[in-house]
């Protein structure tokens, strides 16, 4: 290696460091402010650390504010939606992926389509669906739309084409194995990697989902933290310090998460690009 | 895995299950929407529990609603035939609001004579108030003391005209900390305006304007290079907080917001100025009563009315919805009992409406905006296409939507 | 794969269909239909007015803005992800030590819900207590009013978006990079290439399909960008954040015309329809 290349990689380290700081800092910075009183936040001195570090802003939101019943109902939400999401993605990418039937094609094709559709197409419709049928302010106008994933179930039926052998499959019937014993002790298991993958992604899509559990959701109790955030900003007050706190709640749990199955997440990202 | 989708289905029930607001047994509990927490607006809290405390047979409880959403889903779900009982009003969502609300149980005329003024603002089908105004908060200056004292000013040097402000803006300047004079938002030009005789609206019921108070504001900007007279970021509040600007235009619910957000910082307010011989007109907000949902059943109606009756006549209680917003009762009567320290901003608010004409003077949002263009492009440094930005934003004001403001507001403009 | 009669499938084409009916075909021939009426949740309304809205629409000067805004913010966002994401896949894929690390810390506002990273970036961009003007200010430089400067606003929306996504980007073109066949890129070295050659003749082309991935996907979900706007700006100052998803909640949540709003949702479909079946055009021409 020459001296050129030695400096030209010691800059592309640089560079990837200064980015990657870029990348970080908000959340550090949002982290500290959590810990700092209002009149520091606001105050005509910004402070990067707290100065008189103070879990306050902790206390009130858990006194004040119903963040744990929030928290469960993130938790509950998310799990329940992805629980479902990742099954029925299964099930339908096994029915696409190794059966035969009518209009398989156009089905196939029209769950494409169907990703392509802006969920703002089709906001007004479910919403006054969704009244029509009494179900606003219930967790099932929420969970229901999320019953089948387009993009699981594109993502299950690639995989499965070739991740699970036809010969698996054929040897089992022979065994006499009933269809659904199949599925879930023999494909099901194939498919782990995607699994997972795909966990993580709807997790995260539902963590995340704001707009129409904020139409759909009126009781303050059956919120999920996403929607409740906006509840700190109040007509001309923001009470900043519990803003901050609130929000450091909605993502220590995903930075923790992420931190332990990062694996995961760069595989099940991968695997969604390259087909 | 079946016990556990079991588990889960079970606990989607549940919770589908649960919620509502329905009367049980003899008992009529009323839901009372409120967009804010208890710290914000404890007084209505307070009303609600001491009315369920005193009433046999009715419970009135207040729900918490985000403030961003409540205009939206409020009427949806007053249409949809659920929604609360009873629930905060605004006079920014009038025409959003009069549909769904029930008429009171009384006359205009009737509540004049309890001592309330413009109780005729939202009047229903039948002739009847839905809402009325309960307070008026008038805009107010504040100042910060230490910054007042350092400046060697006293209680005399409180300015009663705009040239005063700028002379005494100009001694709080302090180049050295960057702390400005005096810092404002674009609704001083309604102000201004208003200050300067002119109307509003004109009478052919469109949005008009004239030259007079931007012609102020740009004179403000130019002998305030130095900054001792600044439009700031938009909001002066948290300069203030920020003890980056010595007074501010400002709003009476500030006071609790510098209190609760920074309890060191010392500040006293005084009266909006006004020109030298003209009298002292200011763009005030008023803060209505609770509506009533229109489609309640027979019981939860009398209920509700019952609870709105005693409110309008309890003068406690509607001094103390006054106070919380250091503002001024709407209602004569409990507004000569009304007591403010000196030099708080409720005493402010209250000495600009006893001097006063009419101080329901209510700029609709519209054209809030479309003002705070103007402003924007008039003082927004020098570029090429700044007087054409300055006409294209004098006729965007003149072309304001103003569908959504009363007859009775656009009368009141106009005047 | 044989013809036979499974309840698997009986199941899954039953959950499709009626899914698929209730959730998407009957909403969106509602939204289309709507657009034709006189829409209002309030009173109840429902009239036919033909093309008034359409017509409505066409004239109202906040949809073109709206229309402006929507594709300047997806084409800026598009290009600084895809292009920052492409250049920062490649150095760390030339890079030995720390590549973990430093692509775990890339990732990482990828998952972080958009509604919190909204208000981080809200209070980052204020322009007395925020972040970045503090930072600004220690070099003795001023910083602007990031979100109530009309003409910074969507600038500064269009920075944190592309903050926030450019992991994806990073981690599916370095997974991509990491498919490459290492002794096509030995042999051109042994042949003498620079290492932008390299990049220009092996890698980017064999990260071609990858690089289409990205594009694709980006721009469907630029075109329908709300919550940022929503939490950040809330379409302004004055309409300079105005865009199409922003539009319709507003017409329809807020002014409660449902009608107007499924017009406007309505054109957004076709838009993206027709950006969609272009985009596949040019990538079939080019593939055959």
């Amino acid at each position: 290696m020459n001296k050129k290349t030695t400096l030209s990689i010691k800059l592309v380290y640089l560079a990837l460091i200064i980015g990657s700081l870029a990348m970080v800092l908000p959340f550090i910075w949002l982290i500290a402010s959590t810990f700092k009183i209002d009149a520091e936040i606001v105050g005509g001195n910004p402070t990067f650390f707290p100065s008189q570090p103070t879990i306050e802003n902790y206390i009130n939101m858990i006194t004040q504010f119903n963040i744990g019943r929030y928290f469960f109902n993130s938790v509950f939400l998310s799990t329940v939606r992805t629980f479902i999401g990742v099954y029925t993605s299964l099930l339908c990418g096994y029915a696409l992926a190794k059966f035969d039937f009518k209009f398989k094609n156009q089905v196939y094709a029209f769950i494409l389509i169907t990703m392509m559709v802006p969920s703002f197409t089709t906001l007004i419709p479910m919403y006054n669906m969704v009244n029509q049928w009494g179900l606003n302010d219930s967790y099932l106008a929420i969970i229901l739309p999320t019953l089948l994933s387009s993009f699981g179930i594109f993502m299950m039926r690639q995989y499965m084409i070739d991740g699970v052998p036809n010969e698996l499959i054929e040897a089992a019937k022979i065994d006499g194995a009933g269809e659904f014993y199949i599925f879930h002790k023999i494909v099901v298991p194939q498919c782990v990697n995607m699994i997972s993958a795909l966990s993580i992604f709807l997790f995260l899509w539902n963590w995340e989902d704001f707009l129409w559990p904020y139409l759909v959701l009126s009781s303050e109790s059956k919120f999920p933290l996403a929607v409740a955030l906006s509840q700190f900003t109040g007509q001309n007050v923001t009470h900043y310090g519990q803003l901050f706190a609130a929000t450091a709640v909605t993502i220590i749990p995903v930075i923790i998460v992420y931190l332990s199955f990062q694996k995961r997440f760069v595989e099940g990202v991968s695997m969604s690009g390259i087909k | 895995m079946k016990r556990l989708l079991a588990t889960l289905l079970i606990m989607v029930f549940a919770l589908v299950g649960c919620g509502a607001n329905t009367t049980s047994g003899d008992n009529v509990e009323l839901e009372f929407w409120i967009p804010g927490a208890e710290d914000e607006y404890g007084f209505y809290y307070d009303a609600a529990a001491k009315y369920s405390e005193m009433t046999e047979g009715v419970t009135i409880t207040p729900v918490q609603q985000p403030w961003g959403d409540y205009w939206t889903k409020l009427p949806l779900e007053v249409n949809n035939g659920r929604g609360p009982g009873i629930f905060i009003t605004h006079t920014s969502y009038g025409d959003v609001l009069k549909p769904i609300s029930a008429e009171l149980d009384t006359t205009v005329e009737e509540l004049e004579e309890l001592g309330y003024t413009n109780t005729d603002l939202y009047v229903g089908e039948n002739g009847k108030p839905q809402f009325i105004p309960a307070l008026y908060a008038p805009n107010v200056i504040y100042y910060n003391k230490a910054m007042w004292d350092a400046a060697g000013l006293t209680d005399a040097d409180i300015p009663k005209t705009w040239e005063e402000l700028e002379s005494v803006a100009l001694k709080l300047y302090d180049e050295q900390n960057k702390v400005i004079g005096f810092d404002y938002s674009f609704h001083v030009l309604f102000d201004l305006a208003l200050q300067d005789g002119q109307a509003i609206v004109g009478e052919d019921g469109k949005a008009q304007f004239y030259g007079d108070s931007l012609d102020t504001i740009t004179k403000w900007q130019k002998d305030g290079v130095t900054n001792y007279m600044s439009y700031g970021a938009g909001s002066p509040e948290e300069s203030f907080l920020q003890g980056a600007a010595a007074m501010i235009y400002g709003q009476p619910w500030m006071a609790n917001y510098f209190t609760n957000t920074m309890p060191d910082l010392e500040f006293a307010s005084f009266p909006m100025p006004g020109n030298a011989d003209s009298k002292i007109k200011v763009t005030s907000q008023a803060e209505l009563t609770p509506g009533i949902n229109k489609n309640l059943e027979e019981a939860e109606m009398e209920a509700a009315q019952g609870f709105l009756k005693w409110m309008l006549n309890d003068e406690e209680t509607m001094l103390s919805i006054a106070s919380g917003n250091n503002s001024a009762s709407a209602n004569t009567n409990y507004l000569q009992d009304q007591e403010y320290a000196e030099g708080s901003a409720g005493s402010a608010a209250v000495s600009t409406i006893e001097d006063g004409s009419d101080m329901f003077l209510i700029i609709p949002s519209t054209l809030e905006s479309a003002y705070n263009v103007l402003l924007e492009s008039t003082i927004s440094t020098e570029g090429a296409n700044k007087d054409a930005d300055i006409e294209k934003a004098k006729i965007s004001v003149e072309n304001t939507d103003l569908s959504q403001t009363s007859e009775l507001e656009k009368r009141k403009l106009s005047e | 794969m044989k013809k036979e009669r499974s309840y698997i499938v009986i199941i899954a084409v039953t959950l499709m269909c009626s899914f698929y009916l209730l959730f998407f075909v009957y909403p969106l021939v509602v939204s289309i239909l709507g657009s034709f009426f006189d829409w209002n949740p309030l009173s109840g309304s429902q009239s036919f007015i033909g093309l008034d809205n359409y017509s409505r629409m066409i004239s109202d000067p906040l949809f073109s803005e709206s229309l402006y805004n929507t594709f300047y913010f997806a084409i800026c966002v598009v290009i600084g992800r895809v292009g920052l994401g492409l250049l920062i896949a490649l150095a760390l894929y030339s890079i030995k030590r720390y590549q973990e690390v430093l692509r775990t810390m890339y990732f990482l506002p990828v998952i972080m819900p958009m509604v919190s990273v909204a208000l981080v970036w809200e209070w980052m961009y204020d322009p007395r207590i925020g972040l970045i003007n503090m930072f600004l200010a220690a070099f003795g430089v001023v910083g602007p009013n990031w979100l109530t400067d009309a003409g910074l606003a969507m600038n500064s929306v269009i920075i944190m978006t592309v903050w926030k996504d450019l992991g994806y980007a990073v981690i599916i073109l370095m997974a991509g990079l990491l498919n490459v066949d290492n002794s096509q890129i030995e042999a051109a070295q042994i042949d003498g290439a620079k290492y932008w050659q390299v990049v220009r003749k092996i890698l980017i082309p064999s990260i071609k399909p990858t690089l289409i991935f990205v594009l694709i996907t980006s721009v469907i979900s630029y075109f329908q960008a709300f919550t940022q706007i929503f939490i950040m700006t809330e379409g302004g100052p004055g309409s300079s954040t105005h865009v199409l998803a922003y539009l319709i909640y507003n017409s329809a949540f807020k002014n409660f015309e449902f009608g107007y709003a499924s017009a406007l949702a309505t054109t957004l479909f076709v838009i993206i329809m027709i950006i969609t079946f272009i985009q596949f055009k040019i990538i079939g021409g080019r593939d055959e």
